[in-house]
């Protein structure tokens, strides 16, 4: 398979969809202390994209540590090339049959959504592409470029982590587990009740030389129905109202509490909630093997490449923090304090 | 015909940690994950080293400090249930590397306990694919 040829290739395309479509500013991004470009050829895709990373924006600077360059065919009317591997090849997390990281490029698509990913580190330049801009996903603009920069971010002692994270001056703990546990939930009632909000769905870990530290990826929050109904105060901030019947609600939390969402905080706990069906929220010391349990496989199948190395950082994130349960109950508010007890003591 | 056996783990489509003295095992193709107590832990550790089941079973007696028949009984039953998983995988023994371990006193013996769960299967089921152009890549209808 001749991947370094399909990859110049694709970069040709994008120079020329570049040239094609009109003049769109580059969107400038702090993300965990890497400066990110992100290329746009022409504004459709920009409108899928920046929301979600609106929070992490910066002024520009000289040079960036990574350049994105995203564009989609439909607007630019330059095709992509034909790729190197057949239909047959794709496989789960967006992974191509016979296509490592060949040549040091990192390459992943997803038929669902329709989104290729490429990254090769060594030039410190990136591409997300798509057929339409229009045909984008609502979860694709929710988690936009989350392969790329999963794969940008291991290679600096970080790891994107499936989970919500809260916190307050003092820090904040990460609410990880599998989908319907109550993490949206958890980190949307804390928003609400004036915590700092770092994220859900996605959020980045980083182990340094002391304290872990989390990072926002994306301000986006999304709530199932069961979510809008406990917490009817964010029915009016949703940013696709008149799409429900079809997908998730979407939330871009930067655009209505600008002062709650916040880049980076210390983390101080590792939390798994669970509907505990009691009237009041408590938590309780877990075993480290039963965090990991709880963060390890539904961070690692999602992500394309994720094997060895982020099991062994999620190890070693688990030992470094205390664990526990959030035994869930019935008043949001409740559960709110009790978070911000807790890390009032944990500074 | 398990104990005799010598085995490999499935890799790549296997991958694990050891943490707080469990396993947790994740397999790809299934997208089942597993934990393992203890015991199935220590047993987990000398199939990554290649051990075969004879092996593994004179470990475990020694772990443990017994010889009780039931130990035997228990590692086949589970070299059994992970054959099944497609965690392990039936390969040429590689004795080589037999550590010097330190003696260290017997513990408490527990059967060995494999625990799945499925509930993420989803993640790794293969997005579908409606329309194909002649080149292989996936069409998509404006």
């Amino acid at each position: 398979m001749d991947l370094p040829r399909f990859h110049l290739a694709a970069w040709t395309a994008c120079d020329q969809a570049r040239e094609a479509a009109p003049l769109t500013p580059p969107l400038w991004l702090d993300l965990a202390g890497s400066i990110l470009r992100l290329n746009f050829a022409g504004p459709a895709m920009a409108d899928n994209v920046t929301p979600a990373l609106a929070h992490l924006a910066i002024s520009p600077r000289d040079k960036p540590d990574l350049d994105i360059a995203i564009w989609d065919s439909a607007s630019t009317g330059v095709n992509m090339p034909p790729p190197p591997w057949s239909a047959s090849d794709y496989l789960a997390r967006g992974e191509i049959r016979g296509v490592g990281a060949q040549s040091g490029i990192d390459v992943a698509y997803h038929p669902g959504s329709g989104v290729l990913s490429m990254l090769k580190a060594t030039d410190r330049r990136g591409m997300m592409w798509m057929h339409d801009a229009r045909g984008c996903p609502y979860w694709e603009s929710a988690a936009p470029l989350r392969t790329l920069l999963s794969w940008w971010c291991s290679r600096h002692r970080q790891q994107l982590v499936h989970g919500a994270a809260v916190g307050t001056p003092e820090g904040a703990i990460l609410l990880t587990g599998k989908g319907g546990s109550g993490k949206s939930t958890t980190a949307l009632s804390a928003l609400l009740e004036g915590l700092d909000y770092i994220g859900d769905d996605y959020v980045l870990c980083e182990l340094t030389d002391r304290q872990p530290v989390i990072h926002s990826l994306f301000n986006t929050a999304k709530l199932d129905a069961k979510a809008l109904e406990r917490l009817p105060a964010l029915r009016s901030k949703l940013n696709n109202r008149d799409q429900l019947n079809n997908e998730k609600g979407v939330i871009f939390t930067h655009s209505h509490f600008p002062g709650q969402v916040c880049r980076s905080r210390q983390l101080r706990a590792i939390v798994i909630p669970s509907v505990s069906g009691t009237p009041t929220s408590r938590l309780a010391p877990l075993k480290p093997a039963l965090a990991f349990l709880a963060i390890s496989p539904t961070t690692v199948f999602q992500l394309p490449g994720a094997r060895e190395n982020a099991l062994a950082f999620l190890k070693q994130l688990v030992e470094e923090l205390p664990c526990y349960q959030l035994q869930l109950g019935a008043d949001p508010v409740q559960t709110a304090n009790l978070i911000k007890q807790f890390l009032a003591g944990a500074a | 015909m398990p104990v005799a056996a010598s085995y490999r783990i499935n890799t790549p489509h296997v991958i694990s940690e050891i943490i707080d003295g469990e396993a947790v095992i994740l397999n790809f193709e299934s997208g089942s994950y597993y934990s393992l107590n203890e015991s199935g832990m220590a047993v987990w550790e000398k199939l990554q080293l290649g051990r075969s089941g004879n092996t593994i079973l004179l470990d475990l007696q020694k772990r443990y400090g017994t010889d009780q028949d039931s130990i035997k009984a228990d590692l086949a039953e589970l070299l059994e249930t992970l054959l099944a998983e497609q965690l392990i995988v039936t390969a040429p023994a590689t004795e080589a590397a037999i550590e010097n371990t330190q003696e260290s006193p017997p513990i408490p013996y527990t059967k060995p306990a494999l625990e799945k769960f499925t509930d993420l299967q989803e993640l790794l089921l293969l997005d579908p694919i409606h329309d194909v152009d002649e080149s292989g890549w996936p069409h998509h209808s404006p």
